[in-house]
C-alpha cells in the first residue's frame, strides 16, 4: 500500500496510468500535465469541427481501461490486394525487419509487404536497427490491437475522471503552448486529418496503404524519402468510422491520412495536402475541414 | 437501473456544467450527459498547429460569475488575470481607440475624438462601477421572467444614465449613443462590442439602450492555462463532488409518466444499447435539442412555435500565421481587436441590415482575437482568429459560400497589411452551419440560443420550469451564451429551490465580486 501525497507530471499516457495506479494504491496524487491536455498521443480533438480525430496512432494497445469500449478492426493493414488479420504471427527476430523476415522463412512476397507496411503503420523504420525485434514484438500482440470507440481522449477522461473520484487532483496547460520535436535528419509520421460531407470511401482494411503496392515499392519509395525526394505520398488511409458523427440528413464522415515525409523538409503544407486528396479523388467540393501536421507537429518518427 | 435525484442533459458552459455542479454540491445526486468527450464542446480549447492555440470561444466574462468563489474553482486549478488593455477598435480610415482597464488612459484616447465625450463615457462608467454587481445580479443572476429584478435593473440602469426608468424603455441604442456621444468615432467604436457580443437589439425600444449599457458592465479576464481551464476546473468540482458524469453518451428520449418528467434513455456514442436514467427531482435538458422541443411541443407550449433562432449567426475565420498581423502600436497590442465601419451612418446602417437576410452583414463589424496575447509562445506561429457577423443564417448553402467568405475575410486583412496573404501558414473557415452541424443545439448555427426579437428578450424569454413538471430548461432562456455560467446558475436556483436544497452557507457570493477584487489587487500589486 502506497500512502502520503505523491506527485506525478505529464509523460502522456503511462504517465495518467501511473498516476491512477498511484491513486488506486491508496496515495493522494496531484497530477499535472504542462500541455493543454492529458494522455500525450491519447488525445482526440474536435478542433471547431463536428469531427474527432485522434491526434496520435488510431491503432493503439488495448488501454488498461475497464470501462472503455474498443472495436477489434479486422482486417488491421491492407497492402495492394492483400491484407493481415488479427491472428498472432511469430517471428524469430533480428536486427532489422529484412533480418527478420529472412530469420522467419518469410518467402511469400504478399506476406513480407503486408509484414513491412505493418512496420510502417506503427511507425517502425523498416531498415533501422532494432525495427526487426520490435516488429515482432508487435506481431505477437496483434490481436491485442484496438481502436478505442468514440476515441482515445475517452480513455484519458476516464482515467481523469477516476482519479477525481478517488480524491486526486488534476491540473493542465499551465506549461505554455505544445513544442514538438525540432527538425533533424530522418523520416516522421504526419498525419492529415480530413472531414467530408459525404461518406469516405470504403477501404479493404482499417488501415490501407496509399503510394505502395509491395516491398519493393515501399522501400524505393522510403529511400526516395530519405534523400528528400518527395514524389507522390506514401501512407495509409485510416478508417474513422468508429468517430464519425451521426446526423440525420446531412452525411459526414472523416479519414485520417498517416504519411511519411522527411522531417524537416521544408514540405508546403498545402501542396502536400492537395496531392493527398488528389491521390485518394476526393473532391474538393466535398472537403468540410482538412489540417495537416508534419512529422515536426506530430513528434513521431519512423524509428527502430 | 440507474437512479439519481437529477438528470442533466448536456453539459455545455453556460448551462448543464455548472447547473449539474452546483447541485451536485448542494447534496442531489446528479447524472450529467454529455455527447462529447469533454463538457463544454463551444468553450474547449486546442492547439490548431503546435505553437497556435484558439479557444473555440476566445472571450472570457467567468471572473464575474459568483460561480468561480461558490464552486471554488481556484481550488480545481481555475485561474485568471485582467489584461491591462481590453480591446482596440479601428476603421478604415485608420482611426482607433484602444480601452484600457485604466480610466484615465481611456479617457485620453477617447478625448482625441471629443473631451467632452470622454468625459461622458468617464461619468458613465464611474457610475456603473459600484452598480456592477446589483446590476448583474438583476439582469442576468435571476432566473427571468422576474418583473421585480428587471424592473430593479431598469431603474439601476437609469440611474447610471441619469434618465428615468420610463424614459429608458423608450430608447434604442442608436438614440442613447446620439444622446451621449458627439463624435462620429466615439458613437461607432462603442457601438463594436454590443454589436457582435450581443445582449439585445440597439435598435430597439429600451432593449436597445439597456444592451448597450450591460455590455460595458462586462469585464474580460484571460485564463492564462487556456479558457477551457474553467470547463475542467467545472468537471473536477463535480466529479471530486461525487457526480455522475457520462461523457460520449447520447441522450434519445425524456421520460414523461404521468405527467412528470421522470427520467432519460441514453446510450453510448456509437452503441445500441440503451438505458434509462430514472430522476426522483428533475430533469434539465436544452431546448436545442431536438428530444427537449419535441416533447414540449407535445405538451402544446404554443410559444416554441413563435420561437426564433436563425437571425443571429456568426462566421470565424482562423489563421495561423509567420508573425503578428502589422496593426497600429496601442491597436497592435490588444488581446481583441475590432474594425469598424468608417462612419456613424454605416453603422446605423449596418444595423438595420442586421435584422435583414442580407448576408452583406457579415463584413460589417470584424473581431480580431490575437491570441498571441493571450497565450505567449512562438513568434513565428501566431494564431488569429476573425469572427464576423452578426447576420442571417440564410439557408443551408453556406458550404459553398466558405470560400467566398475566406476570400472577402482575406481581402480585409491585406488592407491593413499587405504582406497578409504572404504570411498564412494555415487557414480554416468556420461558418455557422458547421456550428450547428458540431452541435444541433445550435439550432440554426445560431451557438446563444434564440435571437433578440421583440418579445424574445430577457422578460420574453422562456422560463426555467417547463408545462412539464420535473422538466427544467438550462438555454433559450435569459441570459444567453456561456462564460459568465448565468444560465446554468439560474437553472440551479429554480431546481435546488423546488428540492428545498436552495440554502447553503457557500451559496451566496454575489457577482462582479470575484474579478473586482482581484483587479483591484492586481492594481494595488
Amino acid at each position: 500500500m502506497t500512502a502520503g501525497p505523491v506527485e506525478v507530471t505529464g509523460n502522456g499516457f503511462a504517465g495518467l496510468l501511473d498516476a491512477v495506479e498511484l491513486s488506486r494504491a491508496g496515495a493522494e496524487v496531484t497530477f499535472t500535465e504542462p500541455s493543454l491536455r492529458a494522455g500525450g498521443t491519447f488525445v482526440t480533438e474536435s478542433f471547431l469541427t463536428p469531427f474527432r480525430f485522434n491526434l496520435g496512432p488510431g491503432l493503439v494497445r488495448r488501454p488498461p481501461v475497464p470501462s472503455l469500449r474498443v472495436l477489434a478492426p479486422d482486417p488491421l493493414v491492407a497492402v495492394g490486394e492483400a491484407s493481415l488479420g488479427r491472428l498472432p504471427i511469430d517471428l524469430r527476430a533480428g536486427s532489422t525487419v529484412a533480418e527478420t523476415l529472412a530469420a522467419s522463412d518469410v518467402d511469400d512476397p504478399a506476406r513480407r509487404s503486408l509484414l513491412l507496411g505493418l512496420a510502417v503503420l506503427l511507425g517502425i523504420d523498416p531498415e533501422a536497427a532494432g525495427s526487426g525485434s520490435t516488429l515482432a514484438a508487435a506481431c505477437q500482440a496483434l490481436d491485442d490491437l484496438v481502436v478505442v470507440e468514440g476515441g482515445n481522449g475517452v480513455a484519458v477522461a476516464a482515467l481523469v475522471d477516476e482519479l477525481l473520484a478517488s480524491g486526486g487532483h488534476v491540473t493542465e496547460g499551465f506549461g505554455g503552448l505544445s513544442q514538438r520535436l525540432p527538425s533533424s535528419p530522418g523520416l516522421g509520421i504526419c498525419r492529415l486529418f480530413v472531414g467530408l460531407r459525404r461518406l469516405a470511401p470504403v477501404r479493404p482494411a482499417f488501415a490501407t496503404a496509399v503510394g505502395f503496392g509491395d516491398e519493393q515499392s515501399l522501400l524505393a519509395r522510403l529511400g526516395a524519402l530519405r534523400e528528400g525526394r518527395l514524389g507522390d505520398p506514401v501512407g495509409f488511409v485510416l478508417d474513422n468510422s468508429h468517430l464519425d458523427p451521426q446526423r440525420a440528413g446531412d452525411i459526414l464522415s472523416s479519414f485520417v491520412w498517416q504519411g511519411v515525409l522527411p522531417l524537416g523538409a521544408g514540405v508546403v503544407r498545402e501542396l502536400y495536402a492537395e496531392a493527398v486528396l488528389a491521390t485518394l479523388g476526393i473532391d474538393h467540393a466535398d472537403v468540410l475541414f482538412r489540417l495537416l501536421w508534419l512529422p515536426e507537429e506530430t513528434g513521431e518518427r519512423l524509428g527502430g | 437501473m440507474r437512479e439519481f435525484d437529477v438528470i442533466v442533459l448536456g453539459a455545455g458552459l453556460a448551462g448543464g456544467l455548472p447547473a449539474a455542479t452546483y447541485l451536485q454540491k448542494a447534496g442531489a445526486r446528479v447524472a450529467l450527459v454529455e455527447q462529447g468527450i469533454d463538457a463544454g464542446r463551444f468553450y474547449l480549447s486546442y492547439d490548431l498547429l503546435p505553437g497556435a492555440r484558439f479557444d473555440h470561444s476566445p472571450v472570457n466574462f467567468s471572473g464575474l460569475s459568483p460561480s468561480i468563489a461558490d464552486l471554488d474553482l481556484e481550488s480545481y486549478g481555475y485561474r485568471l488575470r485582467v489584461p491591462p488593455v481590453a480591446f482596440a477598435t479601428l476603421d478604415g480610415g485608420g482611426e482607433s481607440a484602444v480601452f484600457y482597464a485604466d480610466a484615465a488612459r481611456t479617457h485620453a484616447e477617447i478625448a482625441k475624438y471629443s473631451i467632452r465625450d470622454a468625459d461622458t463615457f468617464a461619468g458613465v462608467m464611474g457610475r456603473l462601477g459600484p452598480q456592477v454587481p446589483r446590476l448583474l445580479k438583476c439582469a442576468f443572476y435571476t432566473p427571468h421572467p422576474d418583473e421585480a429584478a428587471f424592473a430593479e435593473a431598469v431603474e439601476i440602469s437609469a440611474s447610471i444614465l441619469e434618465t428615468t426608468s420610463a424614459e429608458l424603455l423608450q430608447t434604442t441604442g442608436i438614440e442613447l449613443l446620439e444622446g451621449l456621444f458627439e463624435a462620429d468615432a466615439v458613437r461607432r467604436f462603442l457601438t463594436a462590442l454590443p454589436a457582435l457580443n450581443l445582449f439585445g437589439d440597439l435598435l430597439e425600444p429600451g432593449q436597445g439602450a439597456l444592451a448597450w449599457l450591460w455590455s460595458l458592465a462586462l469585464r474580460a479576464a484571460i485564463a492564462p492555462a487556456s479558457n477551457q481551464s474553467l470547463v475542467k476546473a467545472l468537471e473536477r468540482a463535480f466529479v471530486s463532488a461525487g457526480g455522475t458524469l457520462l461523457r460520449n453518451t447520447v441522450a434519445h428520449e425524456i421520460v414523461v409518466e404521468g405527467g412528470r418528467c421522470v427520467g432519460a434513455v441514453v446510450s453510448p456514442f456509437g452503441s445500441d444499447q440503451s438505458e434509462t436514467l430514472w430522476a426522483n427531482g428533475a430533469v434539465i435538458s436544452n431546448l436545442g435539442a431536438g428530444l427537449t422541443s419535441r416533447l414540449l411541443g407535445e405538451h402544446a407550449w404554443a410559444r416554441l412555435d413563435e420561437w426564433k433562432s436563425s437571425n443571429r449567426v456568426l462566421t470565424v475565420q482562423d489563421y495561423v500565421l509567420r508573425r503578428p498581423l502589422r496593426l497600429p502600436d496601442d491597436v497592435a497590442a490588444a488581446p481583441r481587436v475590432y474594425l469598424v465601419w468608417d462612419s456613424w451612418s454605416e453603422c446605423v446602417e449596418w444595423l438595420e441590415r442586421s435584422r435583414g437576410d442580407d448576408p452583406e452583414t457579415y463584413y460589417g463589424d470584424v473581431e480580431l482575437t490575437q491570441f498571441h496575447h493571450l497565450y505567449p509562445g512562438r513568434d513565428d506561429r501566431v494564431a488569429l482568429r476573425a469572427r464576423f457577423g452578426t447576420g442571417p443564417y440564410v439557408d443551408g448553402d453556406w458550404d459553398a459560400r466558405r470560400a467566398e467568405f475566406g476570400a472577402r475575410m482575406r481581402d480585409r486583412l491585406e488592407t491593413l497589411d499587405p504582406e497578409f496573404g504572404r504570411i498564412i501558414e494555415y487557414t480554416n473557415v468556420t461558418t455557422p452551419l458547421d456550428f450547428w452541424r458540431g452541435n444541433p443545439a445550435a439550432t440554426h448555427g445560431n451557438p446563444i440560443g434564440g435571437d433578440f426579437v421583440r418579445g424574445q428578450w430577457i422578460d420574453g424569454r422562456l422560463p426555467y420550469r417547463s408545462p412539464v413538471r420535473g422538466l427544467y430548461l438550462s438555454n433559450g432562456v435569459w441570459p444567453p451564451a456561456m462564460s459568465w455560467l448565468a444560465s446554468g446558475y439560474n437553472a440551479a436556483c429554480v431546481v435546488a429551490e423546488d428540492l428545498g436544497i436552495r440554502d447553503q452557507p457557500w451559496w451566496t457570493n454575489e457577482p462582479g465580486t470575484w474579478l473586482a477584487t482581484r483587479a483591484r489587487a492586481g492594481a494595488a500589486a
